[in-house]
């Protein structure tokens, strides 16, 4: 019961930290393509603009599935990134809540995209099978990264024992051994396909499939879309910092340092790729993904197994 | 075959798309990715110039086809004026075609430049796009000063040109040309990164045979090997004068990266113009002292066809007057309309994802409409509406 007041109150702390990253973002990319940009609280005035404004659902639309997919869109993100909130807080033991945030961040992707597919347009059924195969394509070495994580923890799922095992030694897995580091940098590659920017936003890419899954939604729903979008990219910047560069602090001041961490991480994995690349073609955000974060996270779960039999 | 019909998925691809800046219908026929058949429809945005063109005066008709499009807003009127001026029998000052030459030239460096930032927007780079929009201002800055407008430049008349160059605009303009070829560099950077080019390598291929047969022009046909020019093999204005400053780039690969590299290597040869202009500009007048519109009426009755190379291709204009100042019969054959049969090769057998670049790679400027197709979402009818029934309110 606790639990879930505890989740249910971090949730507009995550959602917060979401939308102020999100005009960082647009700020930052901005004066990188020397533009004035918009202000910091854009994304705010945002929500606000779509909330106020009409549901439209086309004939051709499964109605209850495109009604309601963007609100559980947005519920399992903002569930999953407030469950790794809470258990940075309070150190609470979960058994298997790495797999449980795991979960409900793919949920999310998924529930929008099957959501705008729902709609009967032919560019949202496009944009569903792009988006499957991207997304199979980098949740495989996303998974693999977080388990060298818990191989490192003793075997646990459970974020708290990972997190407790980074304050014990005073360091971020990452830093502590090569294998958390190759983990780290298999997770921050496959960070481009999460966030939906280029070189991998080839489901939502504008003149390609003109908004991919999106085509459709409006208003409110295209808000909820839009905040499950933003929570779940922040919310696996927020996982990654608290699985790999966890810093060890008093607890309500280690969380809002892992926030800032993964706002430097977003920056650096969905920012700057975002601006200072090109958009390749789904093939290749396949292949890609396929062999270059997998191989690296293939390489640093050996190599933490092998680290993790010399210790015992 | 049968069964294979029914994976098919009809995707259209316009009239209304953020691919595309103007309106065209391409129907896709896609097998999962793959780019089966394509189809094309044309008249979106039909207005009519050619016939406008058949009422109104030369003079008029000179301001109206400098509206034909924005963008070679000087290609248009420079290419009707030297067919009004061939049938006339009039010849300009040497300094007025010099002056034609150097607009020319400044407006194919701002179009291939906005090219430059459609293609890098449709690759999904952004920040490519505002660069080379930010190079093109300095290019738009120094013709606005120049000629008044950064778009309807209005500098052509008959026997000659309307503006004369003084030596604080000369000044402008080869400081702008200088700042443009240092900013240039890096563009060529941007364009040979790792992303974009392979996005742009073996995309939309246009072999040397295909590009002959279907009559591409500009730099579609020259990225295709065809080692074809107007300037060059055809000069009007100043380019006979001119020949030895500058080379025709041709390129082999066909593709959109050599379609890419053709352009961005013709601004560069376009700074090189710019300078040898003014350079060597010639003193003198820059039109014939008569005026304006007894010179029109002294046309007398005759047809001439005249072509320039414009920023897309060859840019072709048939002209017939009545020799009562006003014109029998105006056709415009627009490089975009010559690249159309290309283009429908490039797309045949392309993936979905490259069809954007594709079509942007032929840098399209559609302009031509007569009607409007409804579909009813419920029962997926199709029905056109003519031009007719609009005037009348039904539809």
């Amino acid at each position: 019961m606790e639990l879930h007041l505890a989740t249910a109150a971090s949730a507009p702390i995550v959602l917060l930290a979401s939308l102020v990253y999100e005009g960082v973002d647009r700020k930052l990319r901005a004066r990188m393509q020397g533009r004035v940009g918009p202000p910091l609280l854009q994304p705010f005035y945002d929500l606000v603009k779509l909330f106020s404004k009409d549901r439209i659902i086309p004939f051709t639309a499964a109605y209850p599935l495109f009604n309601y997919a963007p609100l559980l869109s947005a519920s399992c993100a903002l569930a999953g990134g407030a469950l790794v909130f809470v258990v940075l807080v309070t150190g609470l033991q979960l058994a298997g809540d790495l797999l449980l945030v795991f979960y409900l961040l793919s949920s999310s992707s998924l529930l929008a995209m099957v959501g705008g597919a729902s709609s009967g347009n032919p560019y949202a059924a496009i944009s569903l099978s792009r988006g499957l195969s991207v997304l199979l394509s980098y949740k495989l070495p996303m998974l693999l990264s977080v388990l060298t994580a818990a191989i490192k923890a003793g075997g646990t799922l459970s974020l708290a024992s990972v997190i407790a095992l980074q304050a014990e030694a005073g360091g971020g897995i990452a830093t502590l051994s090569l294998g958390g580091a190759l983990a780290l940098l298999a997770f921050m590659l496959c960070m481009p396909a999460e966030g939906e920017v280029p070189p991998f936003d080839v489901t939502t890419a504008k003149t390609e499939v003109v908004h991919g899954f999106l085509i459709e939604y409006g208003g409110p729903h295209l808000a909820l879309v839009k905040i499950a979008k933003g929570v779940s990219r922040f919310s696996t910047a927020l996982l990654a910092a608290s699985l790999f560069l966890y810093t060890p602090a008093r607890p309500p001041l280690a969380a809002m340092l892992c926030l800032l961490e993964a706002m430097c991480i977003a920056v650096l994995t969905i920012t700057v790729p975002g601006t200072v690349l090109g958009r390749v073609k789904p093939s290749q955000v396949v292949r890609f993904c396929l062999v270059a974060p997998t191989s690296i996270a293939i390489l640093s779960l050996a190599i933490s197994l092998l680290e993790a039999g010399g210790l015992a | 075959m049968v069964t294979r019909e029914r994976e098919l998925m009809r995707v259209p691809f316009g009239p209304i798309h953020p691919a595309l800046k103007e309106p065209v219908k391409l129907t896709l026929l896609v097998d999962g990715e793959e780019v089966v058949d394509v189809s094309i429809e044309l008249g979106y945005v039909h207005r009519g110039i050619e016939a406008l063109a058949e009422t109104r005066n030369i003079v008029q008709v000179l301001h109206l086809v400098e509206r034909v499009c924005g963008i070679c807003s000087h290609a248009h009127p420079l290419c009707f004026i030297q067919a009004i001026e061939s049938i006339g029998g009039i010849e300009p000052p040497e300094r007025a075609l010099y002056i034609r030459s150097l607009v020319a030239e400044l407006e194919r460096m701002q179009s291939h430049l906005m090219w430059l930032g459609v293609m890098s927007y449709q690759a999904g780079l952004l920040t490519l796009f505002m660069y080379a929009l930010r190079v093109r201002e300095g290019i738009l800055d120094v013709l606005e000063e120049f000629t008044g407008n950064r778009v309807i430049k209005e500098v052509n008349t008959i026997g000659g040109v309307r503006r004369d160059l003084d030596d604080r605009i000369i000044a402008r303009m080869r400081s702008a040309v200088k700042e443009l070829r240092r900013a240039l560099k890096l563009l060529i950077e941007a364009v040979h990164d790792k992303t974009l080019e392979s996005r742009l390598e073996g995309v939309g291929v246009l072999e040397h045979g295909e590009a002959v047969e279907l009559c591409a022009v500009g730099p579609v046909a020259r990225a295709s090997g065809v080692d074809f020019d107007v300037r060059r093999d055809d000069p009007y204005a100043a380019y006979s004068q001119l020949r030895g400053k500058f080379s025709v780039i041709v390129r082999r690969g066909g593709d959109a990266l050599s379609r890419t590299e053709v352009r961005i290597l013709e601004v560069l040869e376009s700074t090189e113009l710019v300078e040898a202009i003014l350079d060597e500009l010639p003193q003198g007048e820059v039109r014939l002292g008569k005026p304006l519109l007894r010179l029109s009426r002294e046309i007398p009755a005759g047809e001439d066809v005249s072509r320039v190379e414009a920023p897309r291709g060859e840019l072709l204009y048939y002209v017939r007057t009545d020799g009562r100042e006003f014109l029998n019969r105006l056709r415009i054959r627009t490089p975009t309309l010559a690249n159309f049969p290309a283009l429908m090769a490039m797309l045949r057998g392309s993936e979905l994802a490259d069809v954007p670049i594709i079509l942007s790679s032929i840098d399209p400027c559609i302009a031509c409409a007569e009607r409007v197709t409804l579909v009813d979402a419920r029962e997926g009818a199709r029905r056109t509406v003519r031009l007719s029934e609009l005037r009348r309110g039904g539809g």
